[in-house]
This record gives C-alpha cells, sequence and structure tokens, in this order.
C-alpha cells in the first residue's frame, strides 16, 4: 500500500460547490405516482428546524455492492459515496452484517444503509440552516433493485426473506416520501464500485481521477 | 464575516504570532489551499489533500524498512499485491511487537483515507479487519509492498 501511495500522489479533493456534473441530474428524473402504496406519506421534518437561508444544495449518492465477496465467509461489501453539490463528503466502505443469497439482497442492503446515512445528513443540514433542493439522487448498478425501488409494481412486493424484505420496503418508502430517487449508473462510471472491491490499477485509477485531482 | 478583524482585536489582548494570522494551510494533518478549477480558472474553490502526511507516512515506513534490509517497490499499479486475499491468508500469527506494529500502520492507513485517500479506502478495510490478529503475511510484503533491497525491484506487483 506505502508503494502504491509513494507512486500515485494524486490526492487533492476539492469542494466544489457548483451544482452537481453528474450524467443525470434529480429534476430530470421522472417522479413516480406512490399513491396507491404509501399514502399521503412524507418526509418527516422536525418542527424545531432553523429559517433555511442561502443557496439551496442538492445531494448525490453513489451506492454499490460487492456480492458475496468474502471469500471465507460470503459477507458482501457495501460502499457508498456522498456528495453534497459537487464535493464528496461521505465515502464509506465495509462488510455487511448480514449474509445474502443473491445481488438482489447485497444491493438492497447497502441501499438500506445509504438510506439512513442520507437521512441523517438531510436531518443535521436542515438543522444547520442549509436548504435542501429535493430528493437525493441515488444511484446505483444493478438495474433490477434500481427498477423495484423506483417504479410501483404491486407484483414485486412481495418478498420471501425477512431481512430482504425490510431492506426493500424501507427503500420504496423514503422514495415515496420523496427523501430519495432511485437512478440506474452504469458500472464504468459508478465511483463506489471502487469502495466495494479491489480492482485492476487502471480501473481504479479511472474512477478515482473523477474525485482526487 | 471578515475573520482578520476579529483575530486583530484578539491579537490587542493576547499576544498571537504573526503566521498564526492568515489563510489555513494545514487542518488535522491535510494540506488546504485554493484551488482553480481546470474548466473554471478564474474561480477558487477550497481543498483538502494528504500529500505532505502520505509522503510523511512513506518515509517513516522506508526508514524502518531500511533498517530490516528491505525496500518498496519501485513500480506498483495495485493498492494490494495482484490476486491477493487477506482473509485466505494462513501464515503464521505475529508476535506482540508485530501487532503493535501493525496496529500503527493500519491507524495511519485509515488517517490517510479519512484526508480524502479514497482509492485506499477499500484494501485499508479489509486489512483492518484483520486487526484483533493480524497474520505475518498481511504485514510486511502485502501491507507495504516491500522487497529486498539488494534486489532490483521493479517485478509489478508480485509478492
Amino acid at each position: 500500500m506505502f508503494a502504491y501511495l509513494r507512486n500515485h500522489a494524486k490526492s487533492k479533493m476539492v469542494f466544489d460547490s457548483r451544482s452537481p456534473t453528474f450524467s443525470v441530474r434529480t429534476n430530470e428524473l421522472p417522479r413516480p405516482d406512490w399513491s396507491d402504496f404509501y399514502k399521503d406519506v412524507k418526509e418527516q421534518v422536525p418542527h424545531h428546524v432553523p429559517e433555511p437561508r442561502g443557496q439551496d444544495v442538492e445531494l448525490t449518492a453513489f451506492v454499490d455492492s460487492d456480492d458475496a465477496g468474502d471469500t471465507v465467509t460470503r459477507r458482501s461489501r457495501t460502499g457508498i459515496f456522498l456528495f453534497i453539490q459537487n464535493s464528496p463528503i461521505v465515502w464509506f466502505s465495509k462488510k455487511q452484517t448480514s449474509i445474502e443469497t443473491s445481488s438482489f439482497g447485497s444491493e438492497f442492503s447497502a441501499m438500506k444503509t445509504a438510506v439512513e446515512m442520507v437521512e441523517g445528513l438531510r436531518y443535521k443540514l436542515r438543522m444547520m440552516g442549509v436548504p435542501i433542493d429535493g430528493p437525493c439522487n441515488f444511484k446505483a448498478d444493478n438495474m433490477s433493485m434500481v427498477r423495484n425501488s423506483s417504479v410501483p409494481d404491486p407484483e414485486s412486493s412481495q418478498l420471501k426473506k425477512k431481512s430482504n424484505s425490510i431492506a426493500y420496503h424501507y427503500v420504496r418508502e423514503r422514495a415515496a416520501a420523496g427523501v430519495v430517487i432511485i437512478n440506474y449508473e452504469p458500472t464504468g462510471s459508478n465511483i463506489a464500485d471502487m469502495l466495494t472491491k479491489t480492482q485492476p490499477g487502471a480501473v481504479r485509477l479511472s474512477l478515482a481521477k473523477i474525485i482526487l485531482y | 464575516m471578515n475573520p482578520k478583524s476579529i483575530l486583530d482585536y484578539l491579537d490587542q489582548r493576547f499576544l498571537l504570532k504573526p503566521e498564526s494570522r492568515g489563510q489555513p494551510k494545514t487542518y488535522l494533518g491535510a494540506d488546504i489551499a485554493h484551488f482553480a478549477h481546470p474548466y473554471e480558472p478564474d474561480v477558487y474553490y477550497w481543498s483538502m489533500g494528504s500529500h505532505t502526511y502520505v509522503k510523511e507516512a512513506v518515509r517513516n515506513v522506508e526508514t524502518h524498512l531500511e533498517g530490516l534490509g528491505l525496500a518498496l517497490k519501485k513500480k506498483v499499479s495495485t493498492v494490494l499485491p495482484h490476486e491477493y486475499k487477506p482473509e485466505l491468508d494462513v501464515s503464521k500469527e505475529c508476535n506482540e511487537e508485530e501487532v503493535s506494529q501493525y496496529h500503527q500502520t493500519i491507524g495511519v492507513l485509515q488517517w490517510a483515507v479519512e484526508l480524502g485517500r479514497v482509492d485506499i479506502c477499500t484494501e485499508v478495510s479489509m486489512m483492518a479487519a484483520h486487526y484483533a490478529m493480524p497474520r505475518k503475511g498481511q504485514t510486511g510484503r502485502r501491507l507495504a509492498h516491500v522487497c529486498l533491497s539488494k534486489e532490483p525491484c521493479q517485478v509489478q506487483d508480485g509478492v
């Protein structure tokens, strides 16, 4: 690791306050009607938050999981990047506590962790009087998971495994409440990919270049 | 609000070092500086870097290895040696002194990640999972990417 650090010195992170320049912006995404599933569900905002002042900020999250990446325990790894505007704020890489039998399960587990983090961040920003512009834009590379959590579909709301089912309904309810909005990001540009697995040097550097200067 | 006026006011009552007033340069080991974006050279943003911290950490490791007759490899493209899986390592367990050294090294690497080295975040987390009982194979050669100082050190990523 130290030999790598010596040879790859690019390490500057820039706190860019411009609007996000990622592939799809929050206001470009369709807002599905969730009222058949979660009638009148809304994000809970504490009554004592200060009056927001200044420029609205947009939140973006990149989420990924490495399905059963640990060869001994077969636990998956969660990778999360959180941005406020164009500034990286949180980077997180940790093994999951449960063992999932499918990539769908491990992706949902990662998404649940990310949504919990975003809820905390939104609360913190509100308490500091920072206005938040719409839901957090979630980007994930598992099409099945993205579809299940962004499209109201009565056929897909039955899950047999309890932990999957909890993560699934938790994420969907937050999507319905306007806390998050989930869309697809290809693996090649999903920067959370580098927080889930070891990669060839060229792949790692191309992803790191998006954030480090 | 201009922080200079507050510092000037404090300076009237308490003696401040002249070099302590001005733009911040370091914060908790991170290099803090203005950054001109390549696409917008007129606009400045704040940036945080770990260059000084990492350089010093590498220097410390190199000094330590030198005493053991080892050196860091010259050409390395991946964070950990290719195909190395720390969870499959069954080498001998470290003794107390080696465990302590491992803890220190992991601490340094974790702080480098905090300061913005997101490119090593996964590997540091993978190695830190063996914090309680590191093995000899997980230290030295893998953690630092080292070879004997007499070797040419040109092999890419081999252990």
